[in-house]
């Protein structure tokens, strides 16, 4: 101290000087008091003078701002504008003073951003090829073009799912846990001893790997978990996270470290295991708590399929349910229309169906209605009455069942009235009639619609026998020995119509007509003409038959069967005919009142000789045997005859 | 809360492990412990009625083949050498310890374990060197991991150590 005010000392020297010279009282003072004076005179001129000595201010000058420095931030702040300004004067001045110092700070800093940036772009690139071909990916593609967005972001927006389960905020250089966050959800394990773990893992990788002290383990994956890790001069900051972090959020934890690291820089320094001062990161690290919970999407298959199966047995059950209905009314309808059903109440009970009406007993049987209808008969139960229904179909078929009609034979029923329709029998029709009055629930019975076989048969016999032609040699009266069969047919004919007639109760009668050609005179050809009618006629007889049954008559040439134009003609025209007549007693009897007695000739000597029938058949004789007529047609005919 | 770290360093089988079990009864992890060569425990103690979180690194025991590596020792408050009394050279690896822990970090709290306190009959050391080691400034403690005897009085001394520096 007493150095530092060397230069004032000796200005006192020159004035002591003169006290000497001039004053013996002040010789004696100084003598006395002089040491002691010229300290006080020192200290009076150190008081006075505050010019400091540059030399002495730059040795304690590093001192006095430590000690100053631990008391306040004065220095700082008193520091703070020169700082700025020599800065500035320092860049004015040459730049590149600045850049060189810089560089050695800077350059790891901006590898770092880089090799961030880097690490974004391949993790976007990695997405868009891992799901650029899929269907999800063209899913994402559509949305990127809809969204004007890249793919790739697009891409990670959907894939990336992750929950930020701690923060640790970790001095660097003890390990030592400052601050922790957690999530509510999250098992954490103790976090000074997760910190110390993760410190001495970066530590056995930076020391297998002869990394620098720079170099830092940055990423830890271990199952669905990764530890990201940022670090600082004096801090790391380190994230548990769950599932696939978004590539912006080692950004994030970059610029949380770096505000901490600026905010507690102090602090960190100066830590000596008191974590105290670092409980303001808490919030920090809590906005770092990041979580991105993909919307739990529902598998659209299983809910389809699902719905599927829910559609597929609503619409079983309501298929069968409006099926079984349908069936169910559409039975109904039928049993409404069936004749002789009548159904009074429907109800279902327990599942089951309950019919109630009444029926006839020709009515058709509801069950067989229901296999028809595919319905189960053991989910019906029925309850019917018994009752005659008046439908016209049951009228018919009680008729019918007493009728018996034939197959040919269907009734119609108009106003009361039962009509037949078709072909039956004589008998079946005279029968019918007669039952027919005592069928109630008609008024009457009407046949005209029948076509009665029987006689059909008659008329059909009638016209065959009618057809038939016994023809003649000229002036015989002998049939041909070649329409031997024509006899026997004729004779089955005659012998069918006499049985059919009986039915009728009519007598039938057969006219046989003898015919002559031109050839020769009127009553030759007469006589010829009746013996032969005669000889059909005693054919006819013999063969059993009732000679009253026949009418044996000649016409000679009066009623030609041909106009004779030639031989053919007259050939033709030399035969026998016959007509059959059916009428009723009278007309027979004015009938065989208008036969001539040479007609009536044969018939007459058949009743006069009633030991000669055979099978109740009258036999009768011409009036002249055929040896007879052949001999008197040889004689009486002309040679030109017949 | 204060939190300290101390490191445990020795010899190959000195007891370092079996100290902290004596005085934690909690360990972290074992396969940890094979594969990075550390073991870390905690264990909260009260110093003068100050809650201190001990965390404690073990660190594999140094031999001829493999050395301690000192990236483990960075940070650490406080730190014990273990010293195997039966085995002589044990005492020259923690000496030798101690010299490049202090190269690398400097001059923090240590204590000088001589451990398996109930082996003496078979103690290599005498108690001679012992307190030559005493006298040269060096805070010495008989240990029993097996009996428990000196290790909790060791952890707290560390600890008051560390808290005073």
């Amino acid at each position: 101290m007493r150095n530092l005010f060397t230069g004032k000392i000796s200005g006192k020297t020159s004035e002591e000087q003169r006290i000497k010279a001039d004053d013996p009282v002040e010789e004696l003072r100084k003598l006395l008091v002089g040491p002691l004076q010229s300290q006080f005179d020192e200290i009076r001129e150190l008081l006075k003078d505050q010019t400091l000595n540059p030399e002495e201010v730059s040795r304690i000058l590093p001192e006095a701002i430590m000690i100053r420095s631990s008391r306040d931030k004065q220095i700082v702040t008193a520091m703070e504008s020169v700082t700025e300004e020599a800065i500035k004067a320092s860049v004015k001045k040459n730049p590149a003073n600045l850049v060189d110092t810089l560089v050695p700070v800077m350059l790891p800093a901006i590898k770092r951003a880089i090799t961030s940036l880097i690490k974004e772009m391949i993790q976007t690139f990695s997405a868009t090829l891992e799901h650029g071909l899929s269907m999800r990916g063209l899913k994402w593609r559509f949305e990127a073009f809809k969204t004007k967005k890249p793919f790739g972001e697009v891409a990670l927006l959907h894939s990336l799912v992750y929950q930020v389960e701690q923060l640790f905020l970790i001095h660097k250089e003890t390990g030592l846990v400052l601050q922790n966050v957690v999530t509510e959800e999250a098992v954490a394990q103790d976090p000074d001893m997760v910190s110390a773990m993760l410190t001495a893992i970066q530590d056995f990788v930076r020391d297998s790997f002869g990394a620098g002290q720079d170099d830092t383990l940055e990423n830890l994956q271990f199952g669905d978990r990764s530890v990201w890790i940022e670090q600082s001069s004096q801090a790391v900051l380190a994230a548990v996270v769950w599932g696939n972090a978004p590539a912006e959020f080692p950004s994030l934890l970059r610029e949380t470290l770096d505000a901490i690291h600026f905010e507690q820089l102090d602090n960190l320094r100066s830590f000596n295991g008191d974590t105290a001062p670092f409980e303001p990161t808490k919030d920090r690290l809590s906005d770092c708590l990041k979580s991105q919970f993909k919307a739990k999407e529902k598998n659209p298959y299983v809910l389809w399929g699902f719905l599927g199966l829910v559609m597929l047995c609503l619409g079983t059950w309501s298929f069968f349910s409006v099926r079984d209905y349908m069936r169910w009314r559409d039975y109904l309808d039928r049993l409404h229309e069936e004749p002789g059903i009548v159904i009074t109440e429907t109800e279902k009970q327990s599942g089951k169906y309950h019919v109630f009406g009444l029926r006839d007993t020709l009515a058709a049987d509801p069950v067989e209605i229901l296999k028809e209808a595919k319905i189960k008969p053991g989910s019906v139960k029925f309850n019917w009455e018994l009752y005659h229904s008046s439908h016209p179909t049951f009228i018919i078929r009680r008729i019918s069942s007493v009728l018996r009609p034939p197959e040919t034979i269907t009734f119609e029923l108009k106003d009361g009235i039962l009509w037949a329709e078709g072909k039956a029998s004589h008998q079946w029709i005279i029968e019918s009639e007669k039952l027919s009055e005592t069928i109630p629930g008609i008024l009457g019975f009407r046949s005209d619609n029948v076509i009665d076989l029987d006689l059909k048969q008659i008329e059909i016999i009638s016209e065959k026998i009618e057809n038939t032609l016994f023809f003649f040699d000229r002036v015989s009266v002998t049939v041909k020995s070649d329409q031997k069969d024509a006899v026997d047919e004729l004779v089955k004919d005659v012998k069918n119509i006499s049985d059919l007639v009986q039915i009728f109760d009519k007598p039938v009668r057969i006219e046989i007509i003898g015919h002559t050609d031109s050839v020769g005179s009127d009553e030759r050809n007469l006589e010829i003409s009746k013996k032969r009618a005669d000889e059909l006629f005693s054919i006819l007889v013999s063969k059993g038959f009732n000679a009253e049954m026949f009418i044996s008559k000649g016409v000679g040439a009066e009623e030609p069967l041909k106009e004779e134009i030639s031989e053919a003609d007259r050939e033709f025209n030399r035969c026998v005919s016959f007509r059959v007549i059916i009428d009723s007693e009278e007309t027979r009897s004015d009938e065989s009142e208008n036969i001539s007695p040479e007609d009536r000739s044969g018939a007459d000597k058949a009743e006069s000789d009633p030991s000669d029938k055979k099978n109740g058949v009258s036999e009768a004789q011409p009036d002249s045997s055929p040896e007879e007529t052949e001999n008197e047609e040889e004689t009486l005919l002309p040679p030109n005859w017949g | 809360m204060i939190k300290k770290k101390i490191c445990m360093l020795g010899a190959f089988s000195v007891g370092k492990t079996s100290l902290v079990q004596r005085f934690v009864k909690s360990m972290f992890s074992d396969k940890y412990l094979t594969t990075v060569g550390v073991k870390i425990d905690k264990k909260t103690i009260s110093v003068n009625g100050q809650e201190v979180n001990l965390l404690l690194w073990d660190i594999y025991g140094e031999d001829n083949f493999q050395k301690v590596q000192m990236s483990y020792i960075r940070g650490a408050s406080g730190y014990f050498l273990v010293v195997d009394g039966t085995r002589r050279s044990t005492l020259n690896t923690a000496l030798e310890l101690r010299e490049r822990v202090e190269e690398n970090i400097g001059n923090v709290p240590f204590i000088l374990l001589f451990n398996k306190s109930d082996l003496e009959d078979e103690w290599e050391i005498d108690d001679e060197i012992i307190d030559q080691l005493s006298e040269d400034g060096l805070t010495v403690l008989r240990t029993s991991a097996k009996t428990g005897t000196g290790v909790e009085d060791a952890f707290l001394l560390l600890a008051n150590k560390m808290l005073e520096g």
